[in-house]
């Protein structure tokens, strides 16, 4: 199995512009783990939730809480973005894929056609292939 | 497959009452990222690295200059832990596992078993057992074929159809006859001569099948003999053999009253560590071949 | 390279991930020059769909809509093993699977037919012409 088989392709992408505060909203609606950063269409990282947590406020904060949305909204995803990025091919095979997501702690991995992002694999959709290959034969 | 055996080492686990920093640094140390919390011996919540990163100082300047630095060296486990958190115990089948993990949004479960946490077990854990399931054979794919041998007509047919097989992927062939369980009362007794004999008639037997059936053919054949329930010892012996795969001959039995008698391929498939090519008896079929 | 033993295979799916298990096998077997792979779903036959007293939907238009479907899966699942260079044809075919499988054996030629234990067994072992590679539930290693 390839990695072209299981992507999610045409993902949603974050620009490399926008805030912390809209790349929570994003993840939050598409129930991402990660979502992939771009500047001008080409891939240049990958923003986890675990990024967002780091950011957070800590829990001994002077901000109130209305205004942390505020801060957040002011910060944009490159200060946050981590300098390395694993990306993987369509024709990869799926076994290798999951070897650098297990390897690197990654809820997703960008699929890539040159520089171009054109797929995301999802920790999520991995486990739906796992029950679906575990699962007993309906019983007759 | 069941999550108990994921659990690959005792399990790691905190208080409530201790110092995110040391918490921390056990995560760090011994390699992972959640841990059970245990309380007066029962599971009282789940701590996350996640959850230590987000009660830390934040990696953005111009917020974490509004922190006071003083409480959070006091924050303890109990401030950040997921309470009530989700526990299974170790016969959960990992396709259960799998379903939880996505439809709960969890990293990571803990392992419960009447009370005492047995491990944890994460979403790397079970893409683990997704990546064992994926790993394609070695890339000649074959390398050892069980030809399952027997008296009964066509069992030639399927031990040609496995050296066949063998030859084009310069895989290694054990041809197996298992004898069906001798009666009860002579096993408890030990093997008697008579035993003896019929084993060694059986080998001979099955090395003259394997010698016709390699007939021209440059190619080694291990023959064996065993005995005892006939699909149970044939998936045994893959196993041990690590075989790719197992070919078997099929034939319409009709039992005691009249009914087919299930084909011994059909138990087999559903106990072999391996596919099982099921091969008919010659039939007009072949005539053209 | 060498010869493979099988020149006609044929493998049963059903649209599921459990199903393609089998292709790693026909990927497997299928090496070598002169070998082709015919991948074949059987749907159903369709009974017409009534509601109040009338006719909603009719045979043709049902099993049309399965066949379009059947062929909707296989196409990229055939294009997957050409990538590899395995020589694939595609079949859909409508009606009771026992019978159209062994038609389409013979039509074929085939020399060996290729199934997953999820799929259902279209033909009881013992009644088949040729041999049959099933994996069960057991095994564990195909990509």
């Amino acid at each position: 199995m390839r990695v072209a088989e299981r992507m999610r392709p045409g993902p949603p992408a974050l620009d490399a512009g926008e805030s912390l505060g809209h790349a929570g909203r994003l993840l939050a609606r598409h129930r991402l783990g990660a979502l992939p950063v771009v500047r001008r269409h080409a891939l240049i990282g990958l923003l986890d939730a675990a990024d967002l947590d780091r950011a957070h406020p800590s829990a001994a904060t002077s901000l109130a809480i209305g205004e942390i949305a505020g801060r957040l909204d002011r910060v944009r995803v490159e200060r946050v973005l981590r300098p390395d990025l694993a990306a993987v091919g369509r024709r990869t095979p799926l076994v290798d894929a999951i070897r650098l997501m297990r390897a690197r702690h990654l809820a997703a991995l960008p699929v890539v056609e040159g520089e171009r992002l054109i797929g995301l694999l999802t920790e999520d959709d991995l486990l739906v292939l796992l029950a679906q290959l575990l699962d007993e034969p309906p019983a007759p | 497959m069941k999550i108990k055996t994921l659990l690959t080492r005792p399990a790691i686990t905190t208080g409530p009452a201790t110092r995110l920093h040391d918490a921390r640094a056990l995560m760090r140390r011994r390699g992972i990222r959640n841990l059970p919390v245990i309380e007066d011996g029962r599971l009282v919540g789940m701590l996350a690295e996640r959850d230590i990163d987000r009660a830390e100082t934040s990696s953005v300047p111009e917020i974490a200059t509004h922190d006071w630095l003083a409480p959070l060296a006091d924050l303890v486990v109990a401030d950040v832990m997921a309470r009530g958190p989700v526990a299974l115990h170790p016969e959960t089948p990992v396709a259960e596992a799998a379903r939880l993990a996505r439809e709960r949004r969890v990293d990571a479960f803990a392992v419960v078993d009447s009370d005492e946490v047995a491990g944890v077990v994460t979403r790397s854990d079970l893409l683990a057992v997704l990546s064992g399931l994926l790993e394609p054979g070695d890339p000649a794919g074959l390398g050892h074929v069980l030809a399952a041998t027997s008296l009964r007509p066509g069992a030639r047919r399927a031990l040609g159809e496995a050296l066949r097989i063998a030859g084009a992927a310069g895989a290694a062939v054990t041809a197996l006859h298992v004898l069906p369980a001798a009666r009860r009362v002579a096993a408890l007794e030990g093997a008697t001569g008579e035993d003896v004999v019929r084993v060694e008639r059986a080998r001979r037997r099955v090395a003259d099948e394997a010698t016709a059936a390699a007939a021209g053919r440059a190619q080694d054949v291990r023959c064996e003999v065993a005995e005892g329930p006939v699909a149970r010892e044939i998936a045994r012996r893959a196993e041990e053999l690590d075989s790719d795969l197992i070919v078997v001959g099929t034939e319409t039995r009709r039992g005691v009253l009249g009914g087919l008698v299930e084909a011994l391929a059909d138990r087999l498939v559903r106990l072999a560590p391996c596919p099982v090519l099921a091969v008919p008896r010659s039939g007009a079929r072949d005539a053209g071949r | 390279m060498r010869s493979s033993p099988y020149a006609r295979l044929l493998v049963l799916l059903d649209g599921t991930a459990r199903g393609e298990r089998a292709l790693a096998w026909a990927r497997h077997l299928a090496r070598g020059p002169g070998s082709v792979v015919h991948l074949l779903m059987v749907e159903p036959a369709a009974r017409a769909l009534r509601a109040g007293g009338r006719t909603v939907a009719f045979v043709d238009q049902l099993e049309d809509g399965a066949r379009a479907a059947a062929r909707a899966y296989l196409g990229p699942v055939a294009a997957r093993l050409r990538e590899d260079g395995v020589t694939v044809w595609t079949h859909v075919r409508v009606g009771r699977a026992a019978q159209i499988v062994r038609a389409v054996i013979e039509e074929l030629d085939a020399d060996v037919l290729v199934l997953t234990d999820g799929v259902a067994r279209p033909l009881p072992l013992h009644a088949a012409p040729i041999p049959v590679l099933m994996s069960g539930p057991r095994c564990p290693r195909f990509a």
